[in-house]
């Protein structure tokens, strides 16, 4: 079962809420609203996206300044380097796992990837 | 002292390293795998990494990936808590190779210590008594 961060978030908040009010009888317990902040992370489609198998620092490029594996609006099939992952001086090739356009690009060049991170989201 | 330490191990384990770590005013980096996102030992920690799937031998027990964490976080030091790669020779070894501390014995005294028949062995050798099978 998914549990929403933000539940766990509020949830802690109030408790904290009830615990000053506890001990201070002047605090006032503000009244939170569950349901606006709820949706603030909005959970990608898991079927259309590639994560990263390991955990490193992607490289959009196969060196710096040339041209992108990937871009925007690009279709792509699956089996296609989509960037690298550099671990312990490695250069992983990231294939794709599925065809597809490419709706977003979801990390930056050079940025530190964990397991499972999202790494571009297809269409 | 350390700046900021990675914790290779989960749960109760990780939290108890982590409550130290606040105390002494160490920065905490949390290992964890895609299943343990939510648990307490990363929302504790100052920063977390996920280093694989569900399997421990694909994420705790993982050490190409934990390193890979380690030099990502720039973590000086690793807390293997107990079990998982605590009394591993070779993960030891390798953390010194690349001038990271393990936090616990060297890898030469894990593999003197680490396997009982050996331990009594070496026991026995520094004329030590111990008890014959």
């Amino acid at each position: 079962m998914e549990i929403d961060k933000n539940i766990i978030l509020k949830l802690i908040n109030v408790l904290e809420d009830l615990k000053k009010s506890l001990t201070d009888k002047d605090y006032k317990i503000e009244t939170h609203d569950l349901e606006d902040k709820t949706n603030v992370i909005k959970q990608e489609d898991p079927k259309k996206s590639v994560k990263s198998p390991i955990v490193g620092t992607a490289y959009l490029s196969p060196e710096p300044g040339a041209k992108k594996f990937v871009e925007v609006g690009k279709k792509i099939k699956k089996g296609d380097t989509i960037m690298i992952v550099e671990a312990m001086k490695t250069m992983n090739h990231i294939p794709s796992s599925l065809d597809g356009g490419v709706k977003k690009i979801c990390v930056e060049d050079g940025q530190p990837v964990e397991f499972g991170q999202n790494l571009i989201i297809l269409e | 002292m350390f700046k900021k330490i990675l914790i290779a191990n989960r749960g109760e384990i990780a939290v108890r390293i982590i409550r130290a770590c606040k105390e002494w005013g160490i920065l905490t980096v949390a290992i964890h795998s895609d299943v343990d996102k939510d648990s307490m030992h990363v929302r504790l920690a100052d920063e977390s990494v996920c280093v694989g799937s569900h399997q421990p031998i694909n994420s705790y027990l993982n050490i190409p990936a934990i390193m890979s964490a380690i030099e990502l976080t720039g973590a000086e030091a690793v807390h293997p808590g107990y079990g998982f790669l605590s009394e591993n020779s070779e993960f030891s070894k390798i953390l010194e190779e690349n001038k990271i501390k393990f936090i616990g014995p060297s890898s030469k005294h894990i593999k003197m210590m680490g396997d009982k028949i050996q331990a009594k062995k070496i026991a026995k050798e520094y004329g030590l008594l111990v008890i014959e099978k």
